[in-house]
């Protein structure tokens, strides 16, 4: 529950503390911390540079490592709900199967002989999706919820990362208590912005390619109707792209400076995402990101048919990919925290 | 029906002349017997004994978009009684209107193709006359139609026309037709695509039925079916002769059935008056005749070189089996045709590769194609319903933009419609009573060139319009895109009351005529109507970590994947095509559960057998008429030939009966024997291991069992129809070898006292007494029987694997948590 934003209780550092109660983890005021994240590479009298950015979004992903944690392990329970049922559904027919070894990744002499190699074989898999249909269309409708749940939870990790800008380590209390606080407001701007996707997606999936697409399709070249779909996609993909960092920029502002209309906090991330310098800073910051859990696929496959080291391995490389997305979440998040112009805090 | 005179009666006499001289050289060799009986192999028949000959003048014009034609039809009376009357195909007409026999049962739709009512497809004949010594005589005005299938009196798709002198035994006829044909927007292989662009012209002239024998008493009579769903073809061999006329946008882009014959001055194409182009061509011994021309078309020409093909290994094995020298299965040249879409340039190579491999291995299999020339034709897009067909010598293929090579597409269709010049062209079966005679036989065939030439087929996700070879575990397309599944109620909600006519708002279309938009959407809901972003859907679940790669599927695996979770309803043989219980029902058992009983053949004969047995069939019967006892006497000839015994019990089994095939290992228990006091007091007490083998399915066969042992020793043995056990060669012989029975005692031991019940039980549970305990066991452990309903419960460990499973959800976690955090992050 949010503490009642009474004037006479609230400093521009935040609620004063109840004195009868235990003290709370100290939570980083806004201003000082976005001010002295700045002051490291900001020239004087103008926005930061983008290397100083950088290194501040990176230095608070380096610090935040307990609330990473705390959010993977909230990851690692939501996909549970789904993927534990499933490991019950598949244990029997594929563990007993008499060629397990093979499919496992590592046939035997028995398994060569009969001419099975190395993976999954596709009948295999087509008779399991078969036999546990209802099992896998169960779990794909538990899915969505689950993504539903990490949506609604990704409010709140992004006010936890936000409220504990330029506190150096953070505390899991301190985390905790700032995603708690603008839970609210940020879970309003996530809504804005699944509003302003599905407008988008309207527009050029809909009205755009319902315009054009029988012309495409009657064109003389196949690969008209063909690129014409992918422009649109990047179309999709960029705006997609363009409306989180609006959203992200929203958030900074909103817990920067206390507010909590997420309408004009969205128009102001509007204003702030046109910004060559927070552009280059997403795109920084995301794209290595991605490219490093891409390059963890490859890396997988090292570890098939190894047995259990395989298999830890395995879990172990997956867990590092959604570190590094939250991670690099973090990192963009402290970095545009840094970019935010000093403003007047509401009182 | 109205009477036409001919607009040029100079040149109709003209072309009843090249039609009489044409009939007259076609004909004349038409008594040549075929081999009574094909003792050895390789002496496959070159020529038909041509029943008709059909020179036609044919005119394009794609304005009106409709081919004017005339011709000269010379037909023979082979049979012993007098013909007094003629049945013609005339499929267009299936085109005209939805209540036809074709569009009442698929729907008016083909392929997902919906029929487009606005340009409606038909034939009309507008004179149709017997030539008699004293004149020729109109009989056009006796057109009655027929309904022989369904009796549709809406359906016009065959005609009859009395005679007016009835045809002797032993006479030939000649008839001069006119007829205009009207092409529909391409629907079923046939019309014309884009903006008059492409014509795909097929089904498109009268074409005479079958007459041949009807009934147990010697009668006679006309086969000649209704143009259904399903099914396309059954008519006689002839020779055609077709001048085809095109707009000059058309030039040097036209392929044809046969051979492209010079005019006499020598040249290919002859340019007339009026700016259009004339070509000529001629096919022999073929029972059909489609061209095709497109504006777009790129024309390739390549030669197939012959002799050993492209596999001189293959060629070798071939002759061996058949126990001929290789010469004796050297192929002929073949001048192949490739008409490619421009845009699909790139496949060039892999279009020509999947012909020459078809024309080779087929060829070494089943005989050589005996045709000079080949035309495989790319469709335009915007017709591709044209595609994936079969004609005389022209087959139809269809590929897409940037087609992953690991899919095998184009090539599996290019080698599926090539296959059918085989089970259609040469093999001349009746689709419509025996579908499974022409498309089960080439799907069989097209399997085994595929997994001859070809790696297998990778299954994959698409991602902006890239492969990428694996699948998720869990099937999500995304919170959007899933809501509808997840919230059917408020979708149901959003979809219908608040439906608004987005595109008849007046704002939204000045809106769009503004930004040039000529078309905006008449429609709109509130609910999302569109689906997933496939590039978000990489960066969401990030495939590379996430999803399970399969190994590649053979082509028999990909087969069975069509029917091997619905349920059996029909059998293979014995309903016609229209009289399965539906068309997924008609497709499955015609094609791939055709093709796996074929694999079950091979299964239980061999591979080297089952090719003398399908050899022997295609020889004896290229150019003829079989009906299936026909293709079982065949098989049977050659198993008897081989000491096999009669097989009709696999035809009834596999063809005759709706049955499933399905057995499996139900438990394998484990415990040790108690020791008694006589027992020898050092050394590990015996294991009793017991092993349960089930038939779920309906299918009694000979089955492999594989047992092993925790010291890696193995036991086969074969559980018989009869129910009987039988001790087996190890893996050495493939599982094939003979099997040679236990001794009483063993088996009254091994089968734990049930005894023998006559014929193969529901179950039957296997004691092995040994020093280690059965690990594993296996039934048909080569998987020689790929018809098998469920592979899943094939065979059994008992000491589990947990990587196998935890491998997979370990996928699934990545998926799930890298999903839920990149949602996190919006």
């Amino acid at each position: 529950m949010e503490r009642p934003n009474d004037p006479g209780l609230t400093t521009p550092l935040g609620p004063l503390p109840d004195p009868g109660a235990p003290r709370p983890a100290p939570v980083p005021s806004r201003r000082p911390s976005a001010r002295a994240t700045r002051a490291a590479g900001a020239p004087p009298g103008g926005p930061p540079r983008l290397g100083a950015a950088l290194r501040a979004g990176l230095r608070h992903a380096g610090g935040s490592w307990r609330p990473l944690l705390l959010v993977l392990s909230v990851q690692l329970g939501l996909a549970l709900t789904v993927v534990a049922p499933l490991a019950g559904a598949l244990a029997e027919p594929l563990d007993h199967h008499a060629h397990a070894s093979a499919l496992a990744g590592a046939p035997d002499d028995a398994d060569r002989e009969l001419g099975w190699e190395a993976g999954m074989h596709p009948g295999v898999w087509r008779d399991l999706g078969r036999q546990q249909e209802g099992v896998f269309s169960a779990l794909s409708l538990a899915f969505f919820w689950v993504c539903v749940a990490g949506w609604v939870f990704g409010a709140f990790a992004a006010g936890g990362f936000l409220g504990t800008v330029g506190s150096g380590r953070v505390r899991l209390g301190a985390f905790v208590e700032a995603g708690a606080r603008r839970f609210g407001p940020l879970l309003r701007v996530g809504i804005a912005f699944a509003l302003a996707y599905y407008l988008l997606g309207r527009l050029v999936l809909e009205a755009w390619a319902g315009s054009v697409a029988s012309d495409e399709h009657m064109a003389a070249s196949q690969g008209t109707a063909f690129w014409g779909e992918r422009v649109r996609e990047g179309v999709m993909v960029l705006g997609f792209l363009w409306l989180r960092l609006v959203a992200d920029s929203a958030r900074a502002h909103l817990v920067l400076t206390g507010r909590r209309g997420a309408l004009r906090a969205l128009a102001a991330g509007v204003a702030r995402a046109l910004s060559p310098r927070r552009w280059a800073l997403a795109a920084l910051v995301g794209g290595v990101a991605f490219g490093a859990i891409v390059g963890l696929g490859p890396l997988s496959r090292l570890f098939a048919g190894t047995g259990t080291v395989g298999l830890l391995g395995t879990f172990a490389l997956i867990q590092g990919a959604v570190l590094l997305r939250w991670a690099s979440r973090a990192a963009l998040l402290g970095g545009l925290a840094a970019l935010e112009p000093p403003s007047a805090p509401r009182p | 029906m109205t009477v036409r005179r001919p607009r040029h009666p100079a040149r109709a006499w003209l072309l009843v002349w090249a039609g009489l001289a044409l009939g007259a050289q076609a004909l004349g060799g038409g008594s040549a017997e075929r081999p009574a009986q094909a003792e050895p192999f390789g002496r496959v028949p070159r020529a038909s004994a041509d029943t008709l000959a059909f020179a036609i003048e044919a005119r394009l014009h794609a304005r009106t978009l409709q081919v004017e034609a005339r011709g000269t039809l010379r037909w023979r009376n082979d049979s012993p009684v007098p013909v007094p009357d003629v049945w013609l195909h005339l499929y267009l007409n299936a085109f005209r209107h939805r209540r036809t026999t074709f569009m009442t049962e698929s729907g008016a739709a083909h392929r997902g193709n919906a029929f487009d009512e606005r340009y409606p497809g038909g034939i009309d004949l507008t004179s149709f006359r017997q030539v008699l010594p004293e004149g020729a005589v109109e009989l056009v005005g006796d057109l009655a139609f027929e309904r022989p299938d369904d009796g549709n009196p809406d359906d016009e798709t065959v005609a009859r026309l009395p005679l007016r002198e009835p045809i002797a035994p032993g006479q030939t006829a000649t008839f001069e037709l006119a007829w205009t044909a009207r092409l529909p927007r391409v629907f079923a292989r046939t019309g014309f695509g884009g903006p008059a662009a492409f014509f795909m012209v097929a089904q498109w002239f009268p074409k005479p039925g079958v007459w041949e024998p009807a009934g147990p008493e010697g009668s006679w009579a006309w086969t000649c079916h209704q143009f259904h769903g399903s099914s396309e073809f059954y008519a006689d061999y002839g020779t055609y002769e077709v001048e085809i006329t095109v707009p000059q946008a058309f030039r040097g882009r036209v392929g044809a059935t046969g051979v492209r014959v010079p005019f006499p001055d020598g040249r290919e194409e002859r340019e007339n008056p009026d700016g259009t182009v004339t070509v000529r061509h001629r096919a022999e011994h073929v029972h059909d005749f489609a061209w095709v021309c497109g504006e777009d078309f790129v024309v390739h020409t390549r030669s197939f070189e012959g002799g050993a093909g492209t596999d001189p290994a293959e060629q070798e094995r071939v002759a061996r089996v058949l126990g001929l020298s290789p010469a004796d299965l050297d192929l002929p040249p073949v001048e192949v045709h490739i008409l490619l879409q421009p845009e699909h340039a790139d496949q060039l190579e892999r279009h020509w590769r999947a012909a020459a491999h078809a024309l080779t291995y087929m060829g070494f299999w089943f005989g050589p194609y005996p045709y000079p020339t080949l035309t495989v034709v790319d469709p335009d897009h915007r017709g591709r319903d044209a595609g994936g067909m079969e004609y005389p010598t022209l087959i139809t293929g269809g590929t897409g933009f940037l087609r992953p090579r690991r899919q095998t597409s184009p090539e599996g269709v290019i080698v599926h419609e090539f296959g059918h010049q085989h089970f259609y062209g040469l093999v001349g079966t009746n689709e419509f009573r025996h579908a499974w005679m022409d498309e089960g036989l080439t799907t069989y065939a097209t399997a085994k060139v595929l997994d001859k030439a070809y790696a297998g087929w990778t299954a994959s996700r698409t991602y902006a319009g890239l492969p990428h070879y694996a699948v998720p575990v869990l099937d999500f397309g995304g919170i959007a895109a899933s809501g509808r599944a997840a919230l059917p109620w408020l979708a149901a909600c959003l979809d219908g009351p608040l439906d608004l006519p987005f595109g008849e708002l007046g704002v939204v279309r000045d809106l769009a005529g503004g930004l040039g938009v000529r078309h905006p959407p008449a429609r709109c809901s509130l609910w999302l109507g569109f689906g997933e972003v496939t590039p978000l859907a990489f960066l969401r679940e990030v495939p590379p970590l996430t999803h399970l790669p399969l190994r590649p599927s053979t082509a028999a695996e990909h087969e069975r994947g069509t029917y091997a979770g619905a349920p059996v309803r029909d059998p293979i043989a014995g309903p016609k095509a229209w009289e399965y219980m539906d068309r997924r029902s008609y497709g499955v058992n015609s094609y791939a559960r055709t093709s796996a009983s074929l694999r079950v053949l091979e299964g239980l004969v061999g591979e080297e057998t089952a090719l003398r047995m399908l050899r022997r069939y295609a020889e004896r019967h290229r150019f003829g008429h079989p009906r299936p006892e026909d293709f079982l006497a065949a098989i049977n000839e050659q198993a008897a030939r081989e000491g096999l015994g009669d097989l009709g019990w696999w035809f009834e089994a596999f063809f005759e009966r709706a049955w499933p095939y399905d057995f499996g290992v139900r438990s394998i228990e484990t415990r040790p024997v108690p020791r008694v006091a006589s027992d020898p007091a050092d050394g590990p007490a015996p294991i009793e291991s017991i092993v349960t083998v089930e038939r779920p399915g309906e299918v009694r066969m000979p089955l492999t069992v594989l047992v092993r042992f925790a010291d890696g020793s193995a036991r086969w043995l074969r559980w018989e129809r009869d129910d009987t056990l039988a001790s087996l060669a190890p893996a050495a012989a493939g599982g094939r070898a003979q099997a040679e029975p236990l001794p009483e005692a063993e088996a009254r031991f091994l089968r734990m006292n049930v005894p023998v019940r006559g014929e193969q039980a529901r179950w039957i549970r296997l004691r092995f007494v040994a020093p280690h305990p059965v690990t594993v066991a296996e039934v048909d452990p080569f998987g020689h029987f790929p018809i098998d309903r469920d592979r899943l419960n094939d065979g059994r460990r008992r000491e589990p694997v947990r990587a196998a499973s935890l491998g997979v959800v370990l996928r699934a976690l990545g998926q799930v948590e890298l999903s839920t955090s990149f949602y996190g992050g919006l």
